[in-house]
């Protein structure tokens, strides 16, 4: 399979985040969240570096001189302009021809990515596309804020995306922008600028957060995930005229155990079918699912001629699903 | 369902020792209320009553009476 991902080296663990907040129940978490530890981009190491990483490794497998378009999905780039899809394609040497561009979508993107290389192929506007995913989430949340910190690691993923690996079917995509401040970074754009010390407040249970960090409202997430993604599901199963039953496995977004439980449950998924991978990296928005995907195929848990569906949710609020068939 | 057996399966999901949970309580005085059991809540409401619970609604309850208005008094025996 043409996917290849980065972790980051550094490594935080459950063991070193309850050292730092005394009292944390972490094996509670742990049995619930299912996030055990997470990596963590250095100090220096920006999503643009992930990305070329991710590249780099998958380049060593394809031949590069194909590549005729390049997709970075990332909410983290190295600059407000230029696109960093752009440096990017200095950065791997690819040719001047390539087309090139961001996309700003978290746990959605690389649904959204799989659309667009899809659309590039059947417009015949590229024929071998770059699709790379990249995130550092953990440089936008506030240090005291546990919750976020135990809940999202960083990582980047790059696909080659030609008809050989698998065939992607048909889409189904959706966005609510009325949740949009429910996961947020307020300052930092032109609405807002970013402050020095924006004004520290806590929220949830006992975080702290500030405006020029990430929020969450994790019981908004999970009210529009619990209402949107069963239905989702059983469109995108629709319009690729299968049943769930003809399914052979689910990625949907490793948000976090708890939540991909009770998905589970309401889509009448079985275990065996169903995946949950993000013990070792937690969440790593648009990156948890190439990753379950490159870790399914190794396992061999899919193979050639496997369905999959793959299902992507969160930040703006937006959604998409797909399947593609293992080639 | 009566509203009791509600709230017994409430404290269960929630690891509430039963003894201290009444309909008038507080959820806030729980030392077991926060972010991830009012995720509990919400995942207990969804698939008993099939209402799906928002953040709005989490913040307004006050006591457990509170969600079984939201729920609606109709759907207890």
């Amino acid at each position: 399979m043409n996917l290849e991902y980065y972790l980051p080296k550094s490594i935080l663990t459950n063991i070193d985040l309850a050292q730092e907040f005394p009292g944390w129940d972490y094996l509670g978490f742990e049995k619930k969240v299912g996030i055990i530890e997470r990596h963590i981009a250095g100090e220096g190491e920006t999503a643009l570096d992930m990305a070329e990483k991710a590249s780099l490794m998958l380049l060593e497998k394809v031949d590069k001189t194909k590549i005729d378009f390049i997709i970075l999905c990332t909410q983290s780039p190295d600059y407000i302009l230029p696109t960093s899809a752009c440096i990017l394609q200095d950065r791997l040497n690819l040719s001047t021809s390539c087309g090139a561009l961001d996309i700003n979508l978290g746990c959605s993107g690389y649904i959204y990515g799989l659309a667009l290389a899809k659309s590039l192929l059947a417009g015949r506007i590229a024929s071998n596309i770059l699709l790379v995913v990249s995130e550092t989430y953990s440089k936008h949340i506030h240090p005291k804020d546990k919750g976020n910190r135990a809940i999202f690691g960083d990582a980047a993923a790059a696909t080659l995306i030609n008809g050989e690996s698998f065939s992607i079917g048909e889409f189904v995509l959706g966005t609510d922008g009325k949740g949009s401040q429910e996961l947020i970074i307020k300052n930092g754009g032109q609405r807002n600028k970013p402050l020095d010390r924006a004004n520290e407040y806590e929220y949830g249970s006992g975080n702290i957060t500030s405006d020029d960090n990430l929020y969450m409202n994790g019981p908004a997430i999970y009210s529009f995930t619990i209402n949107t993604i069963p239905s989702l599901v059983l469109e995108t199963a629709k319009k690729n005229q299968l049943t769930l039953d003809d399914i052979d496995f689910f990625i949907f977004h490793q948000a976090n155990e708890y939540m991909l439980n009770y998905l589970r449950t309401k889509n009448q998924i079985p275990h065996e079918k169903f995946c949950i991978d993000l013990a070792r990296t937690g969440n790593t928005v648009s990156a948890t699912i190439p990753m379950a995907l490159k870790n399914a195929f190794t396992n061999k848990i899919i193979k050639s001629g496997s369905k999959i569906m793959l299902v992507g949710f969160g930040v703006g609020l937006s959604w998409g699903a797909t399947i593609i068939t293992l080639k | 369902m009566t509203k009791n057996d509600f709230l017994l399966l409430f404290a269960e999901r929630l690891q509430i020792v039963k003894n201290d949970l009444t309909i008038q309580t507080n959820l806030k005085s729980l030392e077991e209320w926060d972010s991830w059991n009012s995720l509990e809540l919400m995942t207990l409401v969804d698939e008993t009553f099939q209402v799906t619970l928002t953040s709005n609604d989490l913040q307004s309850f006050v006591t457990f009476e509170d969600i079984i208005k939201k729920i609606g008094e109709q759907k207890f025996d």
